[in-house]
C-alpha cells in the first residue's frame, strides 16, 4: 500500500507562504507566552501539591472551608473528573516535622469524621529546592541545545546547521505557545517533553537535509531549487509515516494515559505535528532562501 | 553463508542473555506474589504452634529469596508502586564547626538505622550533596514514617520544679513583663485583640492550697489579661494552657526568656485532651539534665503493667540503661525521692512521674497514653538508633498513594499496548511482508530494552513508560527510512538484492544522525536529576540505541536470509 506516491508538490516555490504562516504562528506564540505567561508547577514555584481522594463525595465548598481552617484560604483548589481534589498551596514553614499535607490530613480527619480519604499525591518542594530545580532545568536545556549544535555543525555545513537550529527554535516556540495557551502546568516532565520535541525536530530536519546533501552531489545538472524540492518530495512519505506512528502513541498516551502523563503527551503531540510541518515546509526552504541571497561559489 | 551463521549465533546469544536478564524481573512481579499469598494463607491456617513455626521458617526463607531476586530486577519507581520520597536537610545552624563537619554522615547513619528497624522493603537512603539525605520508602504509612525519620530524638531526664516555685517564677516574669519597657506594648495589643474572661485564679489557688497546705498564695486578681498567669489553668496536678492559646502564651513566655530564673527552663507537654478540650501542660525544669538519651542501652515497646488506672491498656517504652549509667540513675533517683523527673524528648515533656523509690537496676519507662502500640514501637526504634546530631528539615517531598500508582501502571501499559497495536497493524498494511519484519524488530526492540534496563537495575517510572511508548513510535522510523529507500531503488529498476543492499547502506547514515540528536537531548535530561525524569532519560536513550542496532543489523539479517532462502525475485513493499 502507498499513502503518498511520487509527489511533486511545489514546496519551494510556495515558500513565502510558509514563511508567513510560520512567522505569524511564532509571533502569536510569543505574544501568548508574554501576555498569558506559563502556569508553573510546584517544581518551579515551590510549595505543595496535594491530591485527595475521598470515599464519600465532598463538596468543593466544604473543602474550601477546611483550607481556610488550616490557614490556606488562598490555596488553588481544583476538582478533577473523578471528583478528587487537587490543592496547590504556597511554600510555608510549619512547626517541627509537620508539612502542609500533615496539617491538612489532621484537619480532614476532624472535619470529615468517618469519611476515609487518601492522599493520592503529596508533593512539597521547598523554596531552595525549587530554585535549584530551575537551575538544573536551564542546565539541561542548555546542554541539550549545545550538544545538538555541536553535532549538527560537525555533520553539516553552516547553512543546514542554521536551518536545523532555526526550525528547532520555531518548533519549541510554537509548542511553548500552545502550552501557555492551554494553561498546561509546566513541570519537569513537561520540560522533558519539550526537550524530546527538540531532539525529534532536529531528527526530522536531518533526514531532509541528508537527502538534499546526497542529491546535490548526484544531480549536478539540476538547479539547487529543484534538488531541494525533489528531496522534500522524496522524503515526504517517510516524514509523514514516522509522524503518524509517533502520533499514534502520543495520542494513545493523551487519551488513555494517567493524569500526570497527559501534559507530557500533549506537548509531544503538538510538538511532533509542528516538527513535521517545519521539516517539510521550513528547513529546506530556509536553505533555498539563503542560497538565493548568498549563492555558494561552487554551484555557480 | 559463514557470516550468516556467526550473525545468527550472536542473535541467539543476545536473546538468551536477554531472557536471563529478565528472569528475576518476571519472578518478582509474576511468581513471587502468588507464593507469598499462599504462604500467608498457610500461616493463617496453621493449627498448631509447630505448624506455624514451620511456615514462619519458610516465610523467612522466602523473604531472603525475594530480596535476592529484587536486587537483580527491573525496579518500579515510587510513582508507580506508591510510597514516599523525602529530601531532608540537616540544620547545621546551631552546630559548632567541628560538629557540623560530619553531621550529614552521622544523620544518614541514624536515619538508616531507624528505617532498617522500621522494616521497609528495599528502602533507598542516600546522601545528596553535602548535607541532604534522600529517602525513598515504597508503600508505607507516610505520616508515621515521616515522624519516625524526622524526629531529632534528643532525650533528657530533667528534674521538675514544684508548683509553688513555678507559680512564683511566672508571677515574677509577669511583673517584669509589665515593668519592662517595650515588653508592655505587645502584651497590651494581645489583650486588646483577644478579650479574655477574667482568669479563673480561684481554681489555681484551690489547687495550690490542697496540694501544698503550708504555702500562702499571692492575692488572687493579680493575674490580669495579657499576663502569663492569665493564660494558665490547672490540669490534674500540673499547670497548663489551652491548646488554642498555646502559640500566644509561648510567644509571651519567649519574650520573657531573658528574665527566666537562671538554671531553669520552661517546657510543655504534648497536646492532650482534658475535660473535652485540648491542652498542654507547662513545666519548669532544671536546665541541666540529670541524664541524657545516650545512656539508653535498649528501648522496647511494652504494655503498661503499673497500677495507675489512667494508663491501663496503654503502651509504654521500657528503657534499659547501661551499667555505669544505671549507677548514676540510682544515685539521681535516690537523692530526689518525692520529686518529679521529667522525660523530655526533643524539648517536649513526654511524662513527669514522681520518683517513688531509688531505682537501682537502670530501668525506666516512657508512657505514651496510646492504646495503639504504633507510637511506642516507633519511639523505641528512635531511642535505640540514637539522636540525630541536629534537627532535620524536609525540603522536598514526592509521595504517591499506592492506588494512584497502580492506576498509572495500568493506564500506562494500556496506552503502550494500544499505541503498539495501531503501529503494528499500520506497518503490515503499509509494507506487507516488510511490515511484518518491522513489527518483528519492534517486538525484539521492546524485549531487548526491558532486558537491558533490568540488567542495568534501572527504575521504571511513569515518564519511563512514556519513553517506552515513544520508543515504539520511533522504533519503526529507522525501518521506514530503509523501506522507503528500497522502494525508491526498486523504482529505479534495481534488482531486489541490490535495492535492499543500497537501501540499507544509504539509510544507515541518516538513521545514526537522526537518533544521535534525540539521544543528546535525552542525556541532557539526565542532568535534571529527579527520579522520574531520569527514568525517562535512561529508557529513551537505551531505546534509541537498541533501535539503531535492531533496525540496521537485526532486520537486515532477517531480510537477507529471507530473500536468499525463498529466492525472492519480486519484492512487495
Amino acid at each position: 500500500m502507498r499513502l503518498i506516491g511520487d509527489t511533486n508538490i511545489p514546496f519551494v516555490s510556495k515558500r513565502s507562504l510558509f514563511f508567513v504562516i510560520s512567522g505569524v504562528m511564532m509571533i502569536a506564540s510569543l505574544v501568548i507566552i508574554l501576555v498569558k505567561g506559563f502556569n508553573y508547577g510546584v517544581d518551579f514555584t515551590g510549595g505543595s501539591l496535594v491530591q485527595v481522594h475521598f470515599s464519600q463525595p465532598v463538596s468543593a465548598d466544604a473543602m474550601r472551608s477546611v483550607l481556610v481552617k488550616v490557614g490556606e484560604g488562598g490555596a488553588g483548589l481544583q476538582v478533577d473528573e473523578h471528583g478528587d481534589f487537587l490543592i496547590r498551596a504556597k511554600a510555608r514553614e510549619f512547626p517541627g516535622q509537620q508539612t502542609f499535607s500533615s496539617v491538612l490530613s489532621q484537619q480532614l480527619r476532624e472535619s470529615f469524621p468517618g469519611n476515609q480519604f487518601e492522599l493520592l499525591r503529596d508533593e512539597m518542594v521547598g523554596p531552595q529546592v525549587s530554585k535549584e530545580l530551575q537551575g538544573k532545568v536551564l542546565l539541561a536545556v542548555g546542554l541539550g541545545l549545545i550538544g545538538i549544535l555541536i553535532y549538527v555543525s560537525f555533520r553539516f555545513d553552516f547553512r543546514f546547521g542554521t536551518g536545523a537550529v532555526l526550525s528547532l527554535i520555531h518548533d519549541t516556540l510554537i509548542t511553548l505557545g500552545f502550552v501557555a495557551l492551554f494553561g498546561k502546568e509546566v513541570t519537569t516532565t513537561v520540560i522533558a517533553a519539550v526537550l524530546t520535541v527538540i531532539g525529534y525536530s532536529v531528527n526530522d530536519s536531518i533526514v531532509v537535509s541528508d537527502r538534499i546533501r546526497e542529491d546535490v552531489r548526484k544531480m549536478r545538472k539540476e538547479s539547487f531549487f529543484d534538488v531541494c524540492n525533489q528531496a522534500i518530495n522524496k522524503t515526504l512519505s517517510r516524514t509523514i509515516i514516522t509522524s503518524l506512528t509517533v502520533l499514534c502513541v502520543t495520542l494513545a498516551l493523551l487519551i488513555f494515559g494517567a493524569a500526570s502523563i497527559k501534559d507530557f503527551a500533549f506537548v509531544m503531540t503538538v510538538g511532533s505535528v509542528i516538527g513535521t510541518y517545519s521539516s517539510v515546509f521550513i528547513v529546506a526552504n530556509f536553505v533555498v532562501e539563503w542560497e538565493k541571497k548568498f549563492p555558494s561559489r561552487r554551484r555557480r | 553463508m559463514k557470516g550468516a551463521r556467526i550473525k545468527f549465533a550472536v542473535f541467539i546469544a543476545a536473546i538468551a542473555l536477554g531472557i536471563w536478564s529478565l528472569v528475576p524481573t518476571y519472578q518478582l512481579y509474576f511468581v513471587l506474589p502468588g507464593q507469598e499469598k499462599s504462604l500467608d494463607a498457610r500461616l493463617a491456617r496453621a493449627a498448631t504452634a509447630d505448624d506455624s513455626a514451620r511456615v514462619q521458617v519458610e516465610i523467612a526463607d522466602f523473604q531472603r529469596r525475594k530480596v535476592d531476586v529484587h536486587k537483580r530486577s527491573l525496579h518500579l519507581g515510587l510513582d508507580l508502586v506508591g510510597g514516599m520520597q523525602l529530601t531532608l536537610e540537616v540544620d547545621k545552624s546551631k552546630l559548632s564547626v567541628e560538629d557540623a563537619k560530619d553531621a550529614g554522615d552521622r544523620a544518614l547513619e541514624v536515619i538508616r538505622n531507624r528505617v532498617d528497624q522500621f522494616g521497609v522493603f528495599e528502602p533507598v537512603i542516600q546522601k545528596v550533596g553535602r548535607d541532604r539525605i534522600l529517602i525513598q520508602l515504597p508503600g508505607v504509612d507516610r505520616e508515621r514514617a515521616k515522624n519516625l525519620i524526622g524526629q531529632t530524638a534528643q532525650l533528657k531526664f530533667q528534674l521538675v520544679q514544684e508548683e509553688r516555685t513555678t507559680y512564683d517564677a511566672l508571677k515574677t516574669l509577669d511583673d517584669k513583663l509589665k515593668g519592662g519597657p517595650g515588653a508592655d506594648t505587645g502584651a497590651k495589643t494581645q489583650a486588646a485583640a483577644t478579650p479574655r474572661p477574667k482568669p479563673d485564679t480561684s481554681q489555681l489557688t484551690t489547687m495550690l492550697d490542697t496540694t501544698r497546705k503550708d504555702t500562702s498564695l499571692a492575692a488572687p486578681g493579680q493575674a490580669e489579661a495579657g499576663t502569663l498567669l492569665g493564660y494558665v489553668r490547672t490540669i490534674g496536678g500540673d499547670f497548663g494552657v489551652d491548646d488554642k492559646e498555646y502559640p500566644e502564651f509561648k510567644a509571651l513566655l519567649e519574650r520573657a526568656r531573658p528574665s527566666w530564673p537562671e538554671g531553669y527552663e520552661f517546657l510543655f507537654g504534648p497536646s492532650e485532651a482534658h475535660e473535652g478540650s485540648p491542652v498542654r501542660r507547662l513545666y519548669m525544669l532544671k536546665t541541666e539534665p540529670e541524664m541524657l538519651g545516650s545512656a539508653i542501652k535498649d528501648a522496647r515497646p511494652a504494655p503498661y503493667q503499673g497500677s495507675e488506672p489512667g494508663l491501663a491498656n496503654t503502651w509504654i517504652v521500657s528503657l534499659k540503661l547501661g551499667r555505669k549509667d544505671a549507677a548514676v540513675f540510682a544515685q539521681v533517683t535516690g537523692r530526689n525521692i518525692g520529686r518529679r523527673l521529667a522525660i523530655v524528648l526533643d524539648n517536649v515533656v513526654k511524662s513527669a512521674p514522681t520518683i517513688q523509690t531509688r531505682i537501682p537496676d537502670g530501668n525506666a519507662m516512657i508512657t505514651t497514653n496510646e492504646v495503639n502500640p504504633d507510637e511506642s514501637r516507633d519511639l523505641a526504634i528512635v531511642l535505640r538508633s540514637g539522636a540525630l546530631p541536629a534537627p532535620v528539615n524536609i525540603v522536598e517531598e514526592r509521595s504517591v498513594g499506592a492506588s494512584l500508582g497502580t492506576d498509572s501502571i495500568r493506564r500506562g501499559i494500556l496506552a503502550c499496548l494500544i499505541g503498539a497495536v495501531v503501529v503494528v497493524i499500520f506497518m503490515i498494511v503499509y509494507y506487507s511482508v516488510a511490515g511484518v519484519l518491522a513489527d518483528l524488530a519492534l517486538l525484539f526492540n521492546m524485549f531487548f530494552l526491558l532486558a537491558v534496563m533490568a540488567g542495568l537495575r534501572s527504575t521504571m517510572t511513569l515518564p519511563g513508560i512514556a519513553a517506552l511508548a515513544l520508543t515504539i513510535g520511533m522504533a519503526v522510523d529507522a525501518n521506514v527510512l530503509v523501506f522507503e529507500r528500497i522502494r525508491e531503488e526498486l523504482r529505479w529498476g534495481k534488482t531486489v538484492m541490490a535495492a535492499v543492499d543500497s537501501g540499507y547502506d544509504r539509510a544507515f547514515v541518516t538513521i545514526v544522525d537522526a537518533n544521535a540528536t534525540t539521544i543528546i537531548t535525552a542525556i541532557a535530561l539526565y542532568f535534571i536529576g529527579s527520579g522520574p525524569i531520569r527514568g525517562f532519560a535512561t529508557t529513551l536513550t537505551a531505546g534509541l540505541i537498541i533501535n539503531v542496532i535492531t533496525a540496521v543489523f537485526l532486520t537486515r539479517f532477517i531480510f537477507d536470509w529471507w530473500l536468499a532462502r525463498f529466492e525472492v525475485k519480486k519484492l512487495r513493499i
